[in-house]
């Protein structure tokens, strides 16, 4: 599978290709889930470097066993609920055992692509990404938290805001279309 | 060359709520149809979900 079919490729196909040792076509996989996958588990573990761990834990673990995920029955890949609830357990076991997990373990297998490596920066530029929130609209930055912390779709955003659909997709979009803005500003993103 | 995949305000609209994974199934399979065919729309995304993921390195919650 080459680079732009990769973009272009569902997530089972993706999955599937991960199966033949594709590494590429999980980074793929990795630079589209593994923000909401973090915002989930942070919001779920309430400990920062736990929630990392487990992300990187999920992705380690399709990487190592990806036999146990079958793409044909779940075509949509939701990471988030495949892994949050399995993996606490075993995170915080292992923690637990034994002191803080080895982190360069964890990493070990995605490592060496360029995409994950940017992935994986972006976890410490929290005070950039505060300034750059700060820039967004009231409105925008509301949705997009309810969205993207909340776990909510933005049909659930909408009822609970009270604001028609049409309005939360357009903030969700131009919302996320000024962060990126700020973000560069910030010198975050490319 | 080919002819570019036109594109569809309807389902732009929809990028937002798609690179937060906030759409229902239904929509979301509209989008990925639409995103395999159009690589305009399909680096949007790439860019939105950029700023996504910087968001979990935002706010300490």
């Amino acid at each position: 599978m080459g680079h732009m079919q990769r973009r272009a490729a569902p997530d089972g196909d993706l999955a599937r290709v991960v199966r033949e040792g594709d590494r590429l076509a999980l980074a793929e996989l990795y630079s589209r889930h593994a923000g909401p996958c973090l915002a989930l588990a942070r919001r779920v573990l309430a400990d920062r470097v736990l929630a990392e761990e487990v992300v990187q834990e999920v992705f380690l673990r399709l990487w190592r066993r990806p036999e146990r995920f079958d793409p044909d029955r779940d075509p949509c890949v939701r990471f988030c609920s495949l892994k949050c609830t399995a993996d606490r357990s075993t995170c915080c076991g292992r923690r637990r055992r034994g002191g803080p997990a080895n982190s360069a373990t964890h990493f070990a297998a995605p490592r060496s692509t360029t995409d994950l490596e940017r992935a994986v920066g972006t976890l410490s530029e929290g005070e950039a990404v505060r300034r750059a929130l700060a820039d967004l609209s009231e409105g925008e930055r509301g949705a997009i938290e309810l969205a993207y912390f909340g776990g909510h779709t933005y049909r659930e955003v909408a009822q609970l805001l009270e604001l028609p659909e049409g309005t939360v997709k357009s903030r969700i979009r131009s919302g996320l279309l000024r962060l990126r803005a700020a973000l560069i500003d910030e010198g975050v993103n490319e | 060359m080919n002819m570019p995949a036109p594109n569809d305000p309807e389902l732009d609209a929809l990028l937002g709520a798609y690179a937060l994974d906030a759409l229902e199934p239904d929509e979301r399979a509209r989008v990925d149809a639409y995103i395999a065919e159009n690589a305009r729309a399909r680096d949007e995304v790439d860019e939105l979900r950029e700023s996504a993921a910087s968001l979990a390195a935002g706010p300490d919650r």
